[in-house]
């Protein structure tokens, strides 16, 4: 069984699943680990021992201390008191910037987090080509600088560092020798082939720090002491789970999450490995699809924020052809008549409707801001309970027709997509080929490369596959510079006896009487043997590494080196 | 009068730029949002610090006023991992008047479209020009001689070139392949891409030899997509402003690289794209690619070829679907647009129609 839970701004809830059936939910006022803690205990009950994952979605709580106010209402002592970390924004370029708005962030919520900013002469091109050396004077005189002010965060973005990141590793490892302790987030480690996009993760993951220790501490305890024997992990934007601890160090990756799970949910509901889904959502329906059992995700805009990253998120749209970021409002007669559109069109996947209700949003409301704040964390008269109306068989017998289902989620949408997020890893990188027979030889690496770092995330051996294979020529560069893009997912175990005994009732509700699994690209691989006990032991050796070298430390994590631009997770 | 009023376009002002950047995709498929953002942001502050940029039309200014083309020269995904400092398109303008010994007292984009479409604006806002409403593309071409100025028998040089790491230079050759061919090796060298100012011109020459108009077309295109809607409702308005037509529409079944023997002097290499159209008559749809989409194949009959301009709508969710992003399963609306009618003229496609890429065959209007 699995359990998904989510410490939102304005109250904790949770979802008890089995199989994709859904067997109690219950809320409850309050944030921090007394409150997890209800809704855990309320949600197991006599099941306790049986659950074998609990996945958290902290993306709410994250992006609720972003957006709120240093000395916002839930400024205080006590859980929930964490706010972000002023971080001092280190950019290697060849040149500094000459005008004010190339110097700062081009986006202003990222820049607000963004104490002081640096340029350090260094820094390579696409290719991983030095196009300046790295100024080591002028990176021993930051050090001193930040050790004489006491910086806590810092944020390194290199030129060309997903192709070599020499340079930002040694930045990293000279501060944090100068400056211990101090949180350094390192921009190769979140993938993007853009410059801003990695600095805004980089940028955002350092200031997350505090929050994230207090968040993931309160839902590790609680998990720990409801469902000791789970594993425990965190929902990621990009529809996956990652372990707990590496959560730790990574918490941007927890960013939108709610959203990507809430298509995962809608699809198994469904029981549909590929359909486009209608979400309701408090300023109108927004529109996703499912690929291959995953949501379909690219790195892009926070939803409900706006804040473009470099981690992949899920691509939600407002209504037809509105341009990302630039159209009117949302409109959901538009969105759902643009999607309806194509219902009758052989080629283009099913639609599952989600009706809002029950209590629950299918689609959480963004992350609350300033105005929506609760004050300090308090659990004393939280009432908990279990969700009224939960009806367990909702959402799984579902009626085709035309291509278009109404799906009345049993509970919380992106609850039950967040228990059921699989171990997820991609590798996005530019490559530089001279014939098809190299650029054969260049993916087949890639693949093996991404079916062990699924099984390094925790998939259960021989149930690693390939969801998302995509290899573009870029416009304009030299020829045979292409970019790779690869997407893998896991079965964080295989099916307890119970789950296999109640098969998703919803697989033959299909319309075409299709099975979840029979869309899936490129099977169950077996690769992953070597190369994930490889990949493994390098995730090991990081943490320890980690371990040793003070909280946040990333200098010396990334086995991907090499010349090629990478990204990956 | 900036391009929010009815009528004539006088100025651009900094409200107009997320316009300018919708009709700017609209006219260059190839891109995405790579590099775009931080480029948008800084024109954007620009004109809010300068005012806006008169926006005049070759005819309207003095037959010997100085002007020059001013561009990006590489790709968007260099641009995005290494930004511009802010001198690299006054550095690169300031290069071509010392080798002319005059001052240039008016920009043009080397092409309407992309990135192009905003980088003449850095300069205008710093130097304080106007911006012609001008171009020699009309849509994006891969080399810096596919151009209505070069047809026309202008020089592309002298070409001054500078780059993000501080780096610069000029190139003078005897003919425009090889001013291209060196100016394209160095700047893989400078990082992957570059300012450039090139096509010195009078502009009575730019009135002869130049497209009118495909600066103020941009913010046309440009409102009707960012009012958004329907796919059905928004096609049909922008032929109404752009006389594009829809080929099809279906859903990305294959894309595969290294398809056909290609020119290798050109960036990029060849790929194909598969759409299964949907609905209709469920053709399939071959869509040849370099750097552009250069051919559109239905059932195996041409139907579209370069130098029309070939875009994808994302029939789903709405925009421009960038070929730097394209990936299987996208459902997309395959638009055809006609180019300026100079690039159908025996001259034109042989600059710049199938055979110029490689592709053995005739365009359309030429087969009828």
């Amino acid at each position: 069984m699995r359990v998904g839970a989510r410490w939102g701004p304005d109250g904790c809830s949770a979802v008890l699943l089995s199989g994709s059936r859904v067997l109690a939910a219950a809320r409850a006022p309050g944030r921090g680990r007394a409150a997890l803690t209800r809704v855990l205990a309320e949600v197991c009950g006599a099941h306790a021992a049986a659950v074998r994952h609990v996945t958290f979605d902290v993306g709410p709580a994250l992006l609720a201390a972003v957006r709120e106010p240093a000395d916002g209402p839930g400024h205080g002592s006590g859980e929930g008191a964490a706010r972000t970390v002023p971080v001092v924004a280190v950019r290697i370029a060849p040149r500094p910037a000459r005008h004010p708005a190339l110097a700062r962030h081009p986006s202003a919520p990222i820049a607000g987090l963004v104490a002081r900013s640096v340029t350090l002469p260094g820094g390579h091109d696409l290719l991983g080509r030095e196009l300046a050396a790295l100024d080591e004077a002028r990176v021993g005189e930051l050090a001193r600088e930040l050790a004489a002010t006491g910086a806590r965060a810092v944020a390194v973005a290199g030129c060309g560092s997903l192709a070599a990141p020499a340079h930002e590793r040694t930045v990293g490892e000279r501060l944090l020798a100068a400056v211990p302790g101090l949180r350094i987030s390192l921009s190769h480690e979140f993938g993007g082939q853009d410059l801003a996009g990695r600095e805004a993760s980089a940028v955002l993951n350092a200031a997350l720090a505090d929050v994230a220790e207090e968040v993931l501490d309160a839902c590790e305890a609680a998990a720990g002491r409801v469902v000791p024997r789970a594993q425990h992990g965190v929902a990621r934007g990009d529809g996956g789970r990652t372990p707990l601890a590496r959560a730790r160090t990574l918490p941007v990756v927890a960013v939108g999450a709610a959203e990507a799970a809430a298509l995962l949910g809608a699809a198994r509901l469904a029981g549909r490995e590929r359909c486009r889904v209608l979400l309701p959502g408090p300023e109108g329906a927004l529109l996703g699809e499912v690929r291959n059992g995953v949501p379909l995700v690219r790195p892009g805009r926070v939803p409900g924020w706006g804040v473009r990253l470099s981690v992949p998120m899920a691509i939600l749209s407002a209504k037809g052809t509105a341009l990302d970021g630039a159209g009117g409002g949302a409109d959901s007669a538009d969105a759902g008549a643009e999607a309806g559109d194509g219902d009758g069109d052989g080629g283009e996947p099913p639609l599952v409707v989600v009706a809002a209700g029950n209590g629950h949003p299918a689609r959480p409301a963004p992350a609350a801001g300033p105005d929506a704040a609760t004050g300090p964390v308090s659990d004393a008269g939280a009432a908990t309970g279990p969700v009224s109306g939960l009806d367990p068989r909702a959402g799984h017998r579902v009626a085709w027709r035309d291509g278009r289902v109404s799906l009345s989620p049993p509970a919380d949408l992106a609850l039950i997509g967040t228990a059921l997020c699989p171990p997820m890893a991609w590798v996005d990188e530019v490559v530089q080929v001279k014939d098809a027979r190299e650029l054969a030889a260049v993916r087949r690496d890639a693949e093996e490369r991404t079916i062990a770092m699924v099984t390094a995330q925790g998939a259960a051996p021989g149930s690693a596959r390939l969801v998302e294979t995509t290899v573009v020529a870029l416009p304009f560069s030299p020829a045979g510079t292409m970019r790779v893009h690869l997407r893998a997912v896991g079965d964080a175990e295989p099916w307890t006896a119970d789950e296999a005994a109640a098969p998703d009732a919803a697989r033959d509700a299909a319309p075409d009487g299709s099975g979840a699994g029979d869309e899936r690209v490129a099977g169950r691989s077996g690769v992953g043997g070597q190369r994930a006990r490889e990949a493994r032991e390098a995730g090991e050796a990081g943490v320890a590494r980690r371990a040793g070298e003070g909280r946040g430390a990333r200098a010396a994590e990334g086995a991907h080196g090499g010349r090629r631009p990478r990204g990956s997770r | 009068m900036t391009a929010r009023g009815a009528g004539p376009v006088r100025a651009i002002g900094a409200e107009d730029v997320p316009t300018l950047w919708a009709g700017a995709q609209f006219y260059a498929p190839a891109f995405g949002e790579d590099g775009a953002e931080g480029l948008r942001e800084w024109v954007t502050a620009l004109l809010a610090e300068h005012g806006p940029v008169p926006l005049v039309r070759a005819e309207a200014l003095p037959p010997d006023t100085r002007c020059a083309a001013l561009g990006l020269v590489g790709s968007g995904t260099a641009l995005a991992e290494l930004p511009p400092v802010g001198d690299e398109f006054t550095t690169a303008l300031s290069g071509i008047e010392r080798r002319l010994g005059q001052r240039v007292e008016a920009v043009f984009p080397l092409a309407a479209a992309a990135l192009n479409a905003l980088t003449p604006l850095v300069a205008a806002c710093l130097r304080g020009l106007p911006l012609i409403d001008s171009d020699g593309m009309g849509r994006v071409f891969p080399l810096v001689q596919y151009t209505s100025l070069h047809l026309a028998g202008l020089p592309v040089g002298p070409v001054c070139a500078a780059g993000p790491a501080g780096e610069s230079l000029t190139v003078e050759a005897a003919s425009a392949d090889r001013v291209e061919t060196m100016l394209r090796a160095q700047v893989h060298l400078m990082g992957g891409w570059a300012a450039t100012a090139s096509y010195p011109c009078a502009a009575a020459e730019l009135r002869r030899a130049g497209l009118h108009g495909t600066v103020s077309r941009l913010l046309a295109a440009g409102r009707v997509l960012l009012a958004g809607g329907p796919v059905d409702r928004v096609v049909s308005q922008l032929s109404a402003v752009t006389g594009c037509r829809s080929v099809g529409r279906g859903r990305v079944v294959e894309v595969e690289q290294l398809t056909r023997p290609m020119e290798w002097a050109q960036p990029a290499h060849a790929s194909t794209v598969l759409v299964a159209e949907s609905g209709g008559a469920g053709r399939l749809l071959q869509l040849e690619l370099q750097n552009d989409i250069l051919l559109v194949l239905a059932d195996g009959a041409l139907t579209a070829a370069v130098p029309d301009v070939i875009c994808l709508l994302d029939a789903v969710r709405g925009g421009v679907v960038g070929l730097d992003s394209l990936g299987g399963g996208e459902v997309v609306e395959v638009l055809v647009m006609p180019a300026a009618p100079v690039w159908y003229s025996p001259a034109g496609l042989a600059l710049a129609g199938p055979r110029a890429f490689g592709l053995p065959v005739e365009h359309p209007r030429v087969a009828r």
